[in-house]
């Protein structure tokens, strides 16, 4: 019997609710090397994580809130997305101001997707890309030792001039890698809970349009 | 679609709601008291869940005691100072609910060492080099520790070292180089 399908949606709701506050308790603690941080994502990591949701709900990855209790798992979920993107994000500084105006950018066009299987490729590419610079690009260039001086006209190493674009930046240990990794994990499952069963084949009208704005079919007499 | 509307049919809809309301309490709480290892969150749940119970208090301070040695050790004073602090009270508190003497001398016992970690930690730290003024504050403060746990410890091995910093203590407050001169005893 397969057990996912024979869920009520009441029943998968609340258990892709649970598993998105599960996912965003994990999301906070940032184990680094000396303490752990127990940290609530800001404005613009919810801000954009209000973005995902309504993309998500869009293209049916989520599905649409239509009664009080399925607005609970989207709520929680935007709150799990919001944890989760300030554990990606990089540190505060030039390097963030880059990497979110690029997101912002990249966010247009994920809009515009029309499979729901595409979107959820673009989102685990773009998290790939992200956990890429934050585990191991900016941790490697932070971790250099203190150059000497030198070179033409006493420039020094141009590493140095790495440490300069963060304002505030703490190392993540592999231990607060393995938390965040079963964060996302739990964010996957639940987001695979929620995933409407139904639709297989929509029509044109349920990919461009969101479902509150399509037409209404009259029953056949 | 209408067992989404109608979750009061189904008890496991119930059930999850309720235990994720609970677990959202507990994440909010997890995040205020934001503990820093397990056995920080264990004691703390403890203490939380029975407060008025000598056990989980006593457990509470040998943790925060274990935990100020460590910071002690790595040169971390003022988290050790606090997690002293925090040892005292609790087990001055397990004191209180103590049901056997057995029990009340264990607390005082770990009252007292908490407070005579914190004690010798203020006289490091109130201590300045020769050409520094000491901090007669915190060395006042940790006279007054040392003569506390006089008065309320009979341990011979604990009152040896309360009159060990009591000495050192008073020897220190003395003004200017009388501090190097002994006194007659």
């Amino acid at each position: 019997m397969d057990t996912a399908a024979s869920l009520t949606p009441a029943r998968r709701a609340v258990g892709g609710a649970l598993l998105f506050l599960g996912s965003a308790t994990l999301a906070g603690m940032h184990l680094t090397g000396d303490d752990t941080q127990y940290r609530v994502f800001g404005f613009l990591e919810g801000a954009f994580a209000l973005l995902l949701a309504y993309t998500l709900v869009l293209r049916r990855v989520w599905p649409s809130p239509e009664s009080t209790l399925a607005w609970i798992p989207v709520v929680y979920g935007t709150l799990a997305t919001a944890q989760l993107l300030d554990l990606l994000f990089p540190p505060p500084g030039v390097v963030e101001w880059v990497v979110v105006t690029g997101v912002a950018v990249h966010a247009w066009g994920t809009i515009g997707v029309r499979s729901r299987q595409r979107l959820v490729m673009r989102l685990a590419t773009l998290t790939v890309l992200l956990a890429l610079l934050r585990f191991s690009v900016i941790p490697i260039l932070w971790g250099r030792e203190e150059p000497t001086t030198g070179g033409v006209l006493g420039l020094g190493n141009p590493l140095e001039g790495v440490r300069r674009w963060f304002v505030a930046y703490e190392p993540i240990g592999p231990a607060g890698q393995l938390v965040g990794f079963a964060a996302l994990c739990l964010w996957v499952l639940a987001t695979r809970l929620l995933w409407p069963p139904e639709e297989e084949r929509p029509t044109r009208a349920a990919l461009v349009l969101p479902p509150w704005d399509r037409p209404r079919l009259a029953p056949p007499e | 679609m209408r067992e989404m509307q109608e979750p009061g049919r189904d008890p496991w809809a119930i059930g999850g709601l309720v235990l994720l309301a609970v677990l959202s309490v507990g994440a909010l709480q997890l995040y205020r008291s934001a503990p820093q290892t397990l056995a920080d969150a264990g004691t703390r749940g403890l203490v939380a869940v029975r407060p008025s119970a000598f056990g989980p208090r006593v457990r509470r301070a040998e943790e925060r005691l274990v935990t100020a040695e460590a910071a002690r050790a790595a040169r971390q004073d003022s988290a050790a100072m606090v997690n002293f602090g925090a040892a005292a009270e609790q087990a001055w508190a397990a004191r209180g609910f103590a049901d056997t003497p057995a029990d009340s001398s264990a607390a005082l016992n770990l009252w007292s060492r908490a407070v005579l970690g914190r004690t010798e930690l203020l006289l490091q730290t109130g201590t300045g080099p020769w050409w520094r003024r000491d901090d007669n504050e915190r060395l006042q403060e940790a006279l007054t520790s040392a003569q506390r746990v006089l008065a309320e410890s009979a341990d011979p091995e604990i009152r040896q070292r309360a009159e060990a910093l009591r000495r050192e203590t008073e020897r220190r407050l003395r003004p200017g180089p009388l501090e190097w001169i002994p006194r007659r005893r």
